[in-house]
């Protein structure tokens, strides 16, 4: 659905995206991370048709995105970062304007509006001015505008920064809705566990270059074959197991709390199985014995921190 | 749906009709801009009375001229204060780039901006024709000078409005962009005096003691100055127009100013949206599509 080739974009010295080459597949979710200035918001609205590239293309939909604007747009919906509403309009003429904004016959129109409403959940707002709506209201709105013309492909900058909890339940069950209706959704966020629960694939951004992407668990197993940390969760006193720990090749690190030994240990799943059988055989008494959930943020840390193309 | 379906149904124009006239401020405008004109013109026909000119022709023309002349001046206020803001206000209000992503061509919607803000003045001028129903009443104006006199200002308004858009598109913050709109038409109105005066005094001095012979930069900036060539509509005999002068400023101003504004609204749909921006789409609301996708890989 979103293929780009050498993608660039420079703002006089500053080069925001650098050559990224991304690739989304139709029906899937691909979330962009990275911090704050990582080109994540560039890249979209290159996508979006807001800005030209540097250098390097762009296709959406099979759409050359400089060549063909008016067709890409047909076919995406774009939500920005920050993005205002006119105050002055209820909500149905909020999507009103911009059904016929994109053509949409005019007899087409309510019932378009009413079935958005139902999803976003506002149909009790529709004759409410935009104005009187909540910042979380606004954001649901502007994603309903963004399904007036049903497109196939949903580019979300950060849609739930700024919203208060509840209000970014809803947005993301929303979202999961969008999905498995099958719309393409490339989105942003810094909300990283939500993404790694949302999106079928990740791409993590820094200084304008995608510096990992792929799959959320192939990225997440790449980085965490560098070094997993186990939990070892003992019936007796500490000590033998840490000796025995102690003489253990890969072990990069060893913290006793009481009977709970954190450890964290290079290899993957294989390297952990080996060291349980071992313990064991030397008869300590383990009651549990797990790998701690890597969060996302933590990887996506690790991959940014490093700073440099660790794309395999 | 056909053509004119459409531009009944275009969507900028229809949201900028719909929120000017939601508006707290747009029933005082208007009604502030007839209260000050129907003042002017009572006061006029009070000091008329009291002169005992009150039927003479000679005065109606001149209320007539009087009543252009201040249309024209309050409007060089007005309309820069309603399309300075029309673009910048969309990109400060963070609107503009969701509006950029339809795909509607970016002459499109200057010229929908454009006409919405134009519809309010017009609808100012029309309220304000029953005011000149008054010099109706004493005669001695022909249909010609009339037609003339709204043609003027039609163009004017056009062009001001066509300047404020401009800018509003060029210049990111709407209070900067007035500003300069406020001074572009400053420049107008009393910059081209001043250049006239210093001209004539440079002829005067050095090369021509006679003024018999209208030099030309004389006649062409005359002719590019509204309160100029809106006294030539009345006064253009007794100014030597159809004498002296090579250049008929009228419709040099028309057609100069129409011109202008056509540039200045092509100008506004590229710095709306440089990369958007498509030589041949001005005059196409929506834009062009093509049949299907061309991706090689």
């Amino acid at each position: 659905m979103i293929r780009t080739a050498n993608l660039s974009k420079r703002f006089g010295g500053v080069e925001a995206v650098q050559s990224l080459n991304l690739m989304v597949r139709e029906g899937t979710a691909y979330g962009l991370i990275g911090p704050n200035g990582a080109g994540k918001t560039t890249t979209m609205a290159m996508l979006a048709t807001l800005l030209a590239p540097s250098e390097g293309k762009a296709w959406i939909g099979g759409w050359e995105v400089r060549e063909h604007p008016d067709e890409v747009r047909r076919i995406i919906g774009y939500m920005p970062d920050f993005f205002g509403v006119y105050d002055q309009l209820t909500a149905e003429e909020y999507l009103a304007f911009f059904a016929a904004g994109y053509g949409i016959e005019p007899s087409r129109r309510e019932g378009i509006i009413i079935r958005l409403l139902e999803l976003v959940r506002l149909t009790d707002k529709r004759d409410t001015y935009v104005d009187h709506l909540s910042r979380g209201m606004k954001q649901r709105l502007g994603l309903a505008r963004c399904l007036v013309h049903e497109p196939r492909l949903l580019i979300l900058d950060e849609p739930a920064s700024g919203m208060d909890p509840r209000s970014r339940i809803e947005l993301w069950s929303i979202l999961r809705e969008l999905k498995a209706m099958g719309k393409t959704i490339l989105i942003s966020s810094h909300i990283l566990p939500e993404l790694a629960g949302f999106c079928d694939a990740i791409g993590v951004m820094e200084q304008g270059k995608l510096v990992a992407d792929g799959d959320v668990q192939e990225i997440m197993n790449r980085y965490q074959a560098a070094g997993r940390t186990v939990e070892i969760h003992l019936l007796e006193d500490a000590e033998r197991a840490v000796k025995r720990l102690e003489k253990e090749e890969g072990i990069t690190s060893l913290r006793v709390e009481g009977r709970k030994l954190t450890v964290e240990l290079e290899g993957d799943e294989h390297r952990q199985a080996e060291l349980l059988s071992r313990l064991i055989a030397e008869g300590i008494s383990i009651y549990r014995f797990e790998e701690t959930a890597t969060d996302i943020g933590e990887v996506f840390l690790k991959i940014a921190g490093n700073g440099e193309d660790e794309r395999p | 749906m056909n053509r004119w379906s459409r531009v009944w149904d275009d969507p900028v124009l229809n949201k900028e009709f719909r929120q000017r006239m939601r508006f707290a401020r747009t029933p005082w405008i208007l009604f502030l801009y007839l209260g000050a004109m129907g003042l002017l013109i009572f006061t006029y026909m009070l000091i008329l009375q009291e002169k005992k000119d009150f039927l003479d022709p000679e005065m109606n023309r001149m209320l007539l001229m009087g009543l252009a002349l201040i249309q024209l001046l309050v409007l060089s206020f007005v309309v820069p204060g309603l399309t300075a803001g029309t673009i910048s206000g969309e990109r400060e209000r963070q609107t503009l780039s969701v509006l950029l992503t339809m795909p509607l061509s970016s002459g499109g919607i200057i010229l929908s901006k454009w006409c919405a803000s134009l519809a309010f003045v017009f609808l100012l001028i029309i309220a304000s024709l029953p005011l000149y129903t008054a010099v109706f009443l004493f005669g001695g104006i022909s249909p010609g000078e009339l037609l003339y006199t709204f043609l003027h200002l039609l163009v004017t308004v056009c062009f001001l409005g066509g300047l404020g858009i401009f800018f509003s598109s060029l210049i990111r913050r709407t209070g900067v962009a007035m500003v300069t709109t406020y001074g572009a038409v400053a420049l107008i109105l009393v910059g081209i005096p001043v250049a006239l005066f210093l001209i004539a005094l440079f002829y005067d001095r050095f090369l021509d003691t006679s003024l018999q012979d209208i030099p030309l930069p004389i006649e062409l900036l005359s002719g590019l100055h509204p309160v100029i060539t809106q006294l030539a509509v009345f006064y253009g005999h007794q100014m030597g127009l159809d004498q002296q002068w090579r250049i008929d400023i009228y419709w040099l101003y028309v057609s100069a100013y129409a011109l202008l504004t056509v540039g200045l609204l092509v100008a506004a749909s590229y710095f709306l949206s440089p990369a958007r921006w498509k030589k041949w789409s001005f005059f196409s609301s929506r834009g062009s599509l093509k049949k299907g996708p061309k991706d090689p890989g």
